[in-house]
């Protein structure tokens, strides 16, 4: 008798446990929805202020060492190497001249500044003094770009509502991978200050060969910081579309324009530019085959006026709601593997030059009916971005 | 036993009584007397020589436009004075009070006659150009009684509001003929009349937003066709879609303890950067619903001609598509406006006004207002920032393709 009054007791309390738990489990189940705004808020407030005040320093520093010797005028030679007693000195010196700049945008051949129109453009609209121009152009400007879209979205995402753990894990592995860029970036910006610091001798070639590697390893860490914070950025503006826009978010001139960007930056680094030293003076960048003057990188990548005012001064409303219709109509043709932004450059102005009557082979892939939308949007990455 | 029952009747008995009490059920025609009822109360002009006067009669062969100005006007009875060759002193006897308030006082006067009656007018505007098809139709389609119902009762509520604003606003005449536009008393209750007016513009925003809903719900889906009563439709919603944004971002953000204190912020209602901002487009756009109040028609004669070609042709298509366009920016900016009204009430005004206003002081710039603001509370104010310098211009220079 006992023992069943015990165990009606135990099974009663058992029910009571389960229901409690369901009802905690519903009501009170501790929310991840914060998670990603807290760990983006960590990413940013530390390791991304770290990061900008080394990247900061880094152009800084070099575009003070130009201005030292000539003026606003780049010098040949780096400002702490000055008077390289041989030409394979002069080489390499020219070489970590060039890494320099390929990294923080100071143009290598002053004459080329000159010649570049656009630049008359730039200083006109913004009114900025040359050192500031410098520093415009370049991974820095680039990375800026990003930066911008990224707190846009950041700025969303702790509306998030109902977040998928899947989803969070996404962005959790996401930030890791630019934290352990920013990280790597960091020490090797160190190292080289350090062993610049030990640098006594001018012609020293063995060390300066060691800090030439160093910059080369600076390059590459710098490119993966701006990889890695690329791809957290789309992947953040696709969890804020998903949670906090309900998988709708509006496509107005900001997202239209931010959509863009990205995508470029992306097509950018997904062919993976390296840098190499050719002819021992010059540095060179390299991918789809072509081998590039590190100088005319900036020239290759963004239109640094449209860049600075995409977001405003530019009038797009017909592209933005040409960009609208496709996300209603024929979404797939942006996003996904069909995505206009996923074809090569060349594929693009294919895209651009076909006509209906005569329809190219990449345009003959997508719905003809939306062939000027399309077009309309890969003008507008055309615009954003700038050719060689 | 029976005690029993009663004890388990008791409860269902109130449960019965209070379902019983539920709202009584309106008609259409409730709606419209009870509308009706209201004009005739309201559209009287008060003083022949101000605006004073809240409804434009319908034989004046206007449309009816809601506002309430308080302008408090002495340019005439100046003129008078000055034509009569009357010294100052003497003026002010005639006029009853200093001909030029302080500049407080007459910076909130102006408000009054352009933040609000603008923000009014464009609220109201879109309840004055369609309840008549609305109502004429109304009828024909399934419509929940639930609905008119609830329209009712925010229509309701409007006249009662309106009635505590016109007490408001016979007090401060009053006290204006006693003691002259420049006194304590007289700000005083200008605190209390500008209550009321906030008050005022929440109901209006209530009851047409609620209308505009049913409307859009009946009568235009995303089949409809194109035509000049379309494109006005989506002109019309954007005025109050911006009347909704102004509401928020210019009175309630300021707005302490039921009162909007303007003047803190140290700007003229002119120069309040949504009437005037730099681009041509806004600044046309400004000019329209000024016009508006007036009376104006809006939308672009050449576009309204276009709409209404039979058959096709490229002026149609062209108009149909500046329609279009306007109305995929006013759909994405009330996306970004529902987002705007969540973290509004998150957001500190006081700080925030301080920030873009410098109400107490201000910031030396943006890095140290937000070094006093938790990530949340900063990703809050970047939204309320965007919006204000990004998305409601985006939107009113689209809007404005339907007036050039």
């Amino acid at each position: 008798m006992t023992s069943k009054i015990l165990l009606r007791i135990g099974v009663t309390i058992g029910i009571l446990a389960l229901i409690f738990l369901g009802v905690w489990l519903i009501w009170f189940k501790p929310s991840n929805e914060l998670e990603v705004f807290n760990n983006l808020t960590q990413l940013q407030s530390q390791n991304q202020t770290s990061f900008e005040d080394v990247l900061i320093s880094a152009k800084e520093r070099n575009y003070m060492e130009y201005s030292k010797t000539e003026g606003d005028v780049p010098s040949k030679v780096p400002y702490t190497f000055s008077g390289g007693e041989n030409d394979s000195t002069q080489a390499l010196l020219s070489a970590i001249k060039n890494y320099r700049a390929y990294m923080f945008g100071e143009f290598s051949d002053y004459e080329r500044l000159n010649q570049t129109h656009f630049f008359g453009d730039f200083v006109a609209d913004i009114n900025l003094n040359k050192a500031n121009i410098y520093s415009y152009l370049g991974f820095y400007q680039i990375y800026n770009v990003v930066d911008t879209a990224f707190e846009y979205y950041y700025s969303y995402a702790q509306l998030a509502e109902h977040v998928s753990n899947k989803d969070v894990k996404n962005i959790n592995n996401l930030i890791s991978a630019v934290k352990s860029n920013y990280s790597s970036f960091i020490t090797t910006f160190d190292e080289i200050l350090k062993m610049e610091s030990q640098l006594t001798k001018s012609d020293d070639i063995t060390m300066i060969s060691e800090i030439k590697a160093l910059y080369y390893n600076l390059y590459n860490n710098l490119f993966n910081v701006l990889k890695s914070y690329n791809n957290l950025t789309l992947n953040l503006k696709e969890f804020v579309n998903n949670y906090v826009f309900d998988g709708n978010i509006a496509y107005d001139k900001q997202v239209v324009a931010f959509d863009v960007l990205l995508n470029s930056t992306a097509q950018f680094v997904e062919q993976n530019p390296t840098l190499t030293l050719k002819d021992g003076t010059h540095a060179y960048y390299s991918f789809n085959s072509e081998t590039k003057d590190a100088s005319t990188f900036s020239n290759y990548f963004y239109n640094a006026s449209v860049v600075a005012f995409v977001y405003k001064n530019i009038d797009f409303t017909t592209e933005v709601e040409q960009y609208n219709n496709l996300v209603k109509n024929y979404s797939e043709s942006l996003f996904g593997d069909k995505s206009i932004f996923k074809l090569t450059r060349e594929q693009m102005k294919e895209l651009v030059n076909s006509s209906s009557d005569n329809l190219s082979n990449i345009a003959s892939q997508y719905n003809v009916e939306y062939l000027t939308d399309l077009q309309s949007i890969v003008k507008l990455f055309f615009q954003i971005t700038q050719e060689v | 036993m029976k005690k029993l029952y009663s004890l388990i009747l008791l409860p269902l008995i109130a449960v019965f009584m209070l379902v019983g009490c539920g709202e009584t059920t309106r008609t259409v025609k409730e709606v419209q007397d009870l509308y009706n009822t209201m004009v005739e109360k309201y559209n009287e002009k008060i003083d022949e020589n101000s605006n004073n006067w809240y409804f434009i009669n319908k034989s004046d062969n206007e449309e009816a436009l809601l506002k309430m100005y308080v302008t408090y006007d002495n340019s005439n009875k100046l003129n008078d004075a000055v034509r009569a060759g009357l010294t100052l002193d003497e003026m002010k006897a005639i006029i009853g009070s200093d001909y030029a308030p302080s500049e407080e006082l007459a910076t909130r006067y102006e408000q009054l006659t352009t933040i609000y009656a603008r923000t009014l007018t464009m609220a109201f505007n879109y309840y004055t150009n369609w309840s008549e098809t609305f109502f004429d139709r109304i009828d024909a389609v399934d419509s929940e009684e639930k609905e008119i119902t609830n329209l009712y009762g925010k229509l309701n509520e409007l006249k009662r509001e309106l009635e505590s604003f016109n007490t408001a606003k016979l007090n401060i005449e009053r006290e204006v003929q006693l003691f002259g536009l420049d006194s304590e008393i007289v700000a005083s209750s200008l605190d209390v009349f500008n209550y009321n007016y906030n008050a005022l513009l929440e109901k209006v925003l209530n009851f047409v937003n609620y209308f505009r809903d049913l409307h859009v719900k009946y009568y235009f889906s995303n089949n409809s066709v194109i035509n000049s009563a379309y494109a006005q439709r989506v002109y019309d919603d954007g005025l109050l879609t911006i009347a909704n944004y102004i509401y928020y971002d210019y009175l309630k953000a300021l707005t302490t303890n039921g009162t909007t204190n303007l003047v803190n912020v140290k700007l003229k209602s002119s120069q309040f950067d949504i009437f005037n901002h730099g681009s041509n487009n806004v600044t046309q756009f400004a000019k329209v619903y000024d016009n508006r109040v007036k009376g104006v028609v809006s939308i672009n004669e050449e576009i309204v001609n276009s709409l209404n070609i039979e058959g096709e042709s490229v002026d149609k298509t062209n108009a149909t598509n500046t329609v279009k366009l306007v109305e995929v920016a006013l759909n994405t900016f009330k996306q970004y406006f529902g987002i705007y009204t969540k973290v509004f009430d998150k957001v500190n005004m006081e700080s925030f006004n301080n920030y873009r206003f410098k109400t107490s002081g201000g910031y030396d710039d943006f890095d140290a207002y937000a070094s006093t603001l938790s990530p949340v509370q900063k990703a809050n104010v970047n939204i309320m920032i965007d919006m204000e310098e990004n998305k409601i211009y985006d939107f009113m220079s689209s809007l404005s393709n339907l007036i050039k």
